[in-house]
């Protein structure tokens, strides 16, 4: 059950997008993606936490808490280790590289509360990937996410000039468009099989 | 908050204040765990123990965690009673475990308890704790299992795994895929909404992806707007990550941006909206509006903007003007035109657009 990493990044942009298909991160995809250059920002600080936090919380996995027994643990230390990584990166941004701070930060706190980069973890976990695929599934999950925000941003500017009836203004008109969005990414279904031949 | 009287505190979570359709709290689970009252219901049930028993050891703790440390400690402290409900939910009910998947210990991030643990549990005694986490708790469930029940029955034409629908009518599957969920959960929310709105309280905004630890978490507004009136607005977070609208408008419409109404306006959910904010909410499209403005002017050529075009809000005088204007100009003769107008026809050969048919040089 070796899967390649372009099988991996495929499957974790398109066939399982991790916002449209596994509904991780619908947080920040529903409330950050009204602009394009908001939608960049939030999705590439998700993007790097997401793939710091499965190079930190991979070997603390599988050197110490596997082996050990340890294993109901992981929620505990996987949450924590996040929440950590995403002070130490606040805190590094604000230091060494004020500007990117400055265009990022309101969004920093906001990763810790996400259910994408807990999840990406859990699942690389559970799908008992080695140390490089769940590096390569920690990025395609960044990736789809970019993917998936930015389009989304976009249909929101399209939609900002449109005719929207009184009771579905604001958050349900948002959903159904991004009902609509999903629906694009069901298309997607079979791709990865098909190219792949697994 | 000690004047709310218990049944208050308990009944709340389920109508007024539901988590997911009036807080927006907790969206992940609820769009993925409701393909069936089953899982619904499950989820409902874990995520509901654990907001009791967190609220309760964090309202038991509340005056010893330090503050600096107070959302790693919730953190630990939710971390782990997900975990110990996850080991005996694995141990009791292996079918559930199976169909909640990774999101039975991505409760942990679930907006809902840490929103409340902040809101509530952090400045309330226990026994209110656990009977807030038990409303919100219950609400949370009613509100997936009323999304499990129409998407199972649409989607699979069943009841609690129980199939209704005759075999030759086919299901409608896509309720039971993703897109089914966000089509589901949207209009379930535009009817709380109109519910809402004939009760007398504001519609549902997103303001959860500002942080539950912000000065925006709506439980937490909430639960400031009952107890402190004169509630300090922190301008600490730029609103740009927030779904704002009003924020926007009241910036172009008056030029004062520290006004104490600007930190009320994103607390959407606060119990008296004043009239200015009622009247900007029906008009969310400040910006495109400004937009539509200087493309009208275009279109007009006028040459100078006249000079009192008004506040910037007002479009329909801007409109007036830009009209009269045109009306002036309407008619093709050189001595109606203006000086520059002349100048621009003899020098340019393409016309300028313009929506009447007529002439054709």
């Amino acid at each position: 059950m070796d899967k390649s990493i372009p099988f991996i990044l495929l499957t974790a942009i398109l066939t399982n997008n991790f916002v449209l298909v596994q509904f991780l991160g619908i947080c920040p995809f529903l409330g950050v993606s009204k602009k394009i250059d908001t939608a960049v920002g939030m999705s590439a600080a998700v993007t790097f936490v997401m793939v710091l936090a499965t190079t930190v919380c991979y070997p603390i996995n599988t050197f110490l808490l596997v082996p050990y027994g340890f294993a109901y643990l992981q929620t505990v230390l996987f949450i924590l280790v996040i929440a950590g990584l995403v002070q130490l990166v606040e805190f590094a941004l604000k230091r060494f590289m004020p500007p990117l701070y400055q265009a990022l930060g309101i969004y920093l706190p906001l990763i810790t509360t996400n259910c994408a980069v807990l999840g990406v973890v859990l699942l690389s976990v559970k799908e008992k990937y080695n140390f490089v695929q769940s590096v390569g599934n920690a990025l395609g999950a960044g990736l789809g996410f970019l993917l998936a925000m930015v389009i989304f941003a976009g249909v929101r500017s399209r939609m900002e000039t449109c005719d929207i009836p009184k009771g579905l203004q604001g958050l349900p008109i948002t959903l159904i468009a991004a009902s609509l969005t999903s629906v694009s990414f069901l298309g997607f279904s079979g791709l990865v099989q098909g190219l792949f031949g697994a | 908050m000690s004047k709310d009287s218990k049944m208050n505190i308990l009944t709340r979570g389920l109508v007024i204040e539901n988590p997911v359709l009036r807080l927006a709290l907790g969206t992940c689970p609820t769009l993925a765990i409701s393909t069936s009252l089953q899982s619904a219901l499950g989820m409902g049930l874990a995520a509901t123990l654990v907001l009791i028993c967190s609220n309760m050891v964090i309202s038991s703790l509340r005056k010893v965690i330090p503050d600096q440390v107070r959302i790693p400690a919730f953190i630990t402290i939710i971390a782990s009673f997900v975990t110990i409900i996850q080991m005996l939910i694995k141990g009791f009910l292996p079918d559930i475990d199976a169909q909640l998947g990774v999101y039975l210990p991505l409760i942990v991030v679930n907006c809902i308890i840490l929103g409340r643990a902040e809101a509530f549990a952090s400045q309330n005694p226990v026994l209110l704790s656990a009977l807030d986490g038990l409303g919100m708790g219950i609400g949370f469930t009613v509100a997936l299992s009323s999304m499990g029940i129409i998407r199972e029955f649409f989607g699979a034409g069943a009841f609690f795994n129980t199939r209704i629908w005759p075999e030759s009518i086919p299901v409608i599957v896509i309720f039971i895929l993703p897109p089914g969920g966000f089509f589901v959960f949207g209009c379930l929310i535009a009817a709380c909404n109109k519910l809402a709105k004939r009760h007398g309280l504001a519609p549902m905004t997103l303001n959860c992806c500002a942080g539950c630890s912000s000065s925006k978490c709506p439980s937490k507004t909430l639960a400031k707007t009952a107890k402190k009136p004169a509630s300090s607005s922190k301008k600490d977070v730029a609103d740009t990550s927030s779904v704002d609208t009003a924020d926007k408008i009241k910036k172009a419409a008056t030029a004062k941006p520290a006004a104490p109404a600007g930190g009320e306006a994103p607390k959407k959910t606060s119990p008296e909206p004043t009239k200015t904010e009622e009247k900007l909410d029906d008009r969310p499209y400040a910006d495109v509006l400004e937009k539509l403005k200087e493309d009208e002017f275009k279109r007009v050529n006028l040459t100078e903007i006249p000079e009192n075009p008004g506040p910037a809000s007002s479009y329909d005088s801007v409109l007036e003007t830009a009209k009269t204007r045109a009306e002036q100009y309407a008619d093709d003769r050189p001595e109606s035109r203006p000086k520059s107008y002349d100048e621009d026809a003899e020098s340019t050969e393409t016309e300028p657009p313009q929506d009447s048919p007529k002439e054709d040089k």
